[in-house]
């Protein structure tokens, strides 16, 4: 073997780290990414979300702003909405980060937490922007020790989309209201066995019905928070947390347990509810499981957020309508959910994201995606237009609107609930997947999660 | 008697043996399917229903959208980068490591192989800080640079198969009055090559699958490589599986071209490696 000695090394070990600095010196300055002008005089902004479907109409309202801010320039970046956090996050903790970002609920404590949300209260007073136009529910949502970290945007609610051509089919007649209780299930119980089908045609309200041979389920139960079992412990009188910020979650009571408890009973007692395992390995029907089964005819109606609404003219092959959620022993309550624009506290931009920001949240630029059909405008005086254009394609969406004026619950805030809501899915899956020990399932995912409330600090 | 039962054996064996490959070939053939269904027939219709017609139109989507050529672009281009570069610098390296002998070299590799033990998810935000710093952020020198002077295994991989080679070969070439350049070019990359194959092909399947750091490190969708852009088509609230498995399948392309072309010494480089990566 030759021999190389130590000098001759150290000179090489010089060289290259001279060719590393060199590399770096040359290189251009990134051309965004909170990172300044791009050298053309034009301060470039990143804007990030996850809802690919949007995009098109934040780039319409995005080429007015830039029109009427010939200096700004704005990148729209779209993240996977399952790597959005933590790609965000590992950008925070460098001080880099989109300039204005995309904030669900899930997300708010952590990020208020670590200081990456710029506090807007005083901004917003000084430029005058009036809150009473948004939907005062939406501003509680986001509004923390009496600060504003955002301009909502948006807002959904959670309703069932049916399949019209079934409901003719089977002559179904919707009732002028329907409701529910954990003991005998109401007359919305009544309603689900008129939907559900067996192979020979009777339905469950027929002595002749047989639960082994379901063609068409009334509806389908999946284990999720938002779009599966909130709404209904909302209605019997179970949160989730008791306050934003909470250490605890609170729905492995007794009325939690009989609601979950009911739940289950819709699926394996009384068969007019889709069983879990067709909604994937945790019932959670997060790979859209819940459309799959309502395209193919297994369910009359699914329960899901208006957010479903663009795709299911493509995925479904008969028209839809949408029914509200039925009233439950507490009355009529809905799972209300908005997203809000931040500001990245590290932005060098903050100036032009303000502007930004003033802008995403004006009537101006609502009106632009309430009119295409992207969002239900946060400003609910716009609400018509997003009707409207669902109207002109056949989806009456009044449901979710009318929803909206009910009493509501948020989803949970408080730190460490992203990974909670993971774990109670988890813990409730053998249940939801069985049928079986309901009040063992809630107890575990309730531990599960306080565990990880607590270690999040 | 005994032909029955050796026929028997057989149909056995080769019963289990088509059942595996279902079960390696099922996800492939259910991903083709669907590519060439219209959204409502992948929703509408079982996952391994072939589909009625020849659908092509969400290829048309996928290819005519604002960025899906840019998307493949971006990876071929980062691709062919960090395969080049992995393989010169790693061969280099693994050369020094092998056949050089210099003060502190087996303690520089110990310490440079230790590495191999941290996963990527620990040095992600210090990565990221330092192309946050030396303001690469959003170039396509952050998508590359990280990785493209070489990776601990492959270099780990070619030292220990240089190691193999006998000794007398170079001693007899310096003695013949060959320069490091000379032996590096004429004796060892000739006699390196099967595991420099299985290098090249592991830093491209790499290059051309990478996720994480990509999606991390760029924020315009110029910048944005294929599997970053696929994932965008998976939202948690609207999932267009259509347009994600036909991009999905074009994706795949490449890496079945690179098999079909190289697959004796890919099943030679398993050998090699003792891995499949």
């Amino acid at each position: 073997m030759r021999r190389y000695p130590a000098r001759r090394l150290a000179a090489a070990g010089g060289c290259a780290a001279l060719l590393t600095v060199a590399v770096a010196c040359s290189s251009a300055p990134s051309t965004s990414g909170g990172s300044g002008g791009s050298g053309n005089g034009k301060i470039n902004l990143t804007y990030a979300q996850w809802q690919t479907g949007e995009t098109p109409g934040y780039q319409k309202s995005i080429d007015v702003f830039e029109k009427a801010h010939p200096n700004i320039h704005v990148t729209i970046e779209t993240i996977p909405y399952n790597n959005y956090q933590t790609k965000l996050t590992t950008e925070f903790s460098s001080g880099g980060g989109p300039d204005i970002f995309w904030v669900n609920t899930p997300m708010i404590a952590s990020w208020l937490k670590d200081g990456v949300m710029e506090n807007l209260t005083a901004k917003i007073k000084a430029a005058h922007i009036n809150l009473g136009q948004y939907l005062p529910t939406l501003v509680a949502l986001h509004e923390f020790g009496g600060k504003l970290y955002g301009l909502p945007k948006d807002w959904d609610t959670i309703a069932y989309f049916y399949n019209i051509n079934y409901f003719k089919k089977h002559h179904i007649t919707i009732p002028a209201s329907l409701s529910w209780n954990p003991s005998t299930g109401g007359s919305w119980l009544q309603f689900l066995r008129e939907l559900t089908t067996d192979t020979s045609g009777h339905n469950a309200l027929s002595g002749s019905f047989n639960p082994n041979s379901v063609a068409t389920y009334g509806m389908d139960d999946p284990n999720e928070m938002q779009w599966g079992f909130e709404p209904y412990l909302a209605e019997d009188g179970v949160k989730l947390i008791n306050a934003p910020y909470a250490k605890t979650v609170s729905f492995d009571t007794p009325a939690g347990v009989s609601t979950f408890q009911f739940l289950s009973n819709l699926m394996y007692k009384w068969h007019v509810a889709l069983p879990g395992a067709a909604l994937g390995t945790d019932a959670a029907a997060d790979t859209s499981e819940d459309v799959q089964n309502f395209a193919k005819g297994k369910v009359a109606m699914i329960e899901a957020g208006d957010w479903i609404t663009s795709g299911l003219p493509s995925e479904v092959k008969f028209p839809v309508g949408v029914l509200p959620f039925p009233a439950g022993p507490d009355g009529n309550w809905t799972v209300l959910n908005g997203l809000i624009d931040s500001i990245n506290s590290h932005s060098p931009n903050q100036q032009a994201a303000w502007e930004l920001e003033q802008w995403l949240g004006s009537p101006a630029s609502e009106k632009i995606l309430g009119g295409g059909g992207y969002i239900w405008p946060g400003i609910p005086s716009l609400d018509p237009l997003f009707l409207q254009y669902w109207k002109s394609k056949g989806i009456d969406m009044q449901p979710f609107l009318t929803e909206s004026k009910w009493h509501v619950v948020y989803w949970p805030v408080t730190p460490g609930m992203n990974n909670a809501q993971l774990d109670i899915a988890n813990q409730l899956a053998p249940a939801y997947l069985s049928g079986k020990n309901v009040a063992a399932a809630v107890s575990a995912a309730a531990k599960q999660a306080n565990d990880d409330l607590a270690s999040a600090g | 008697m005994a032909a029955i039962l050796r026929s028997s054996r057989y149909a056995g064996f080769y019963l289990v043996l088509t059942l595996i490959a279902l079960v390696f070939v099922g996800p492939y053939l259910l991903t083709f399917f669907a590519a060439l269904k219209p959204e409502s027939g992948v929703y509408g219709t079982a996952p391994w229903s072939p589909p009625h017609s020849l659908y092509l139109g969400n290829f048309h989507t996928v290819l005519v959208s604002d960025y899906f050529l840019r998307f493949l672009e971006n990876t071929a281009g980062v691709t062919i980068v960090l395969t080049i570069g992995q393989v010169t610098f790693g061969v280099l390296a693994a050369y020094a490591f092998a056949r050089l002998e210099f003060p502190g070299r087996d303690w520089l590799f110990s310490v440079y192989l230790a590495t191999l033990m941290v996963p990527n998810i620990v040095t992600l935000v210090p990565l990221y800080t330092i192309m946050r710093e030396v303001h690469l952020v959003n170039t396509y020198w952050a998508l590359f640079l990280p990785y493209v002077l070489g990776t601990p295994y492959t270099i780990f991989l070619m030292r220990q198969y240089f190691r193999s080679l006998p000794g007398d070969i170079f001693a007899a070439a310096r003695i013949d009055g060959c320069s490091e350049f000379t032996i590096l070019t004429r004796i060892l990359i000739p006699m390196g090559r099967p595991i420099i194959v299985t290098a090249t092909l592991i830093a491209f399947v790499f290059g051309w699958n990478n996720f994480l750091w990509p999606l991390i490190v760029t924020d315009s969708p110029d910048k944005t490589v294929l599997t970053v852009g696929l994932a965008s088509l998976q939202s948690y609230y609207v999932q267009h599986w259509n347009l994600v498995l036909a991009g999905s399948l074009v994706a795949l392309i490449p890496l079945l071209v690179i098999f079909a072309v190289f697959q004796r010494q890919i099943v030679r480089s398993i050998q090699l490696s003792g891995i499949n990566r």
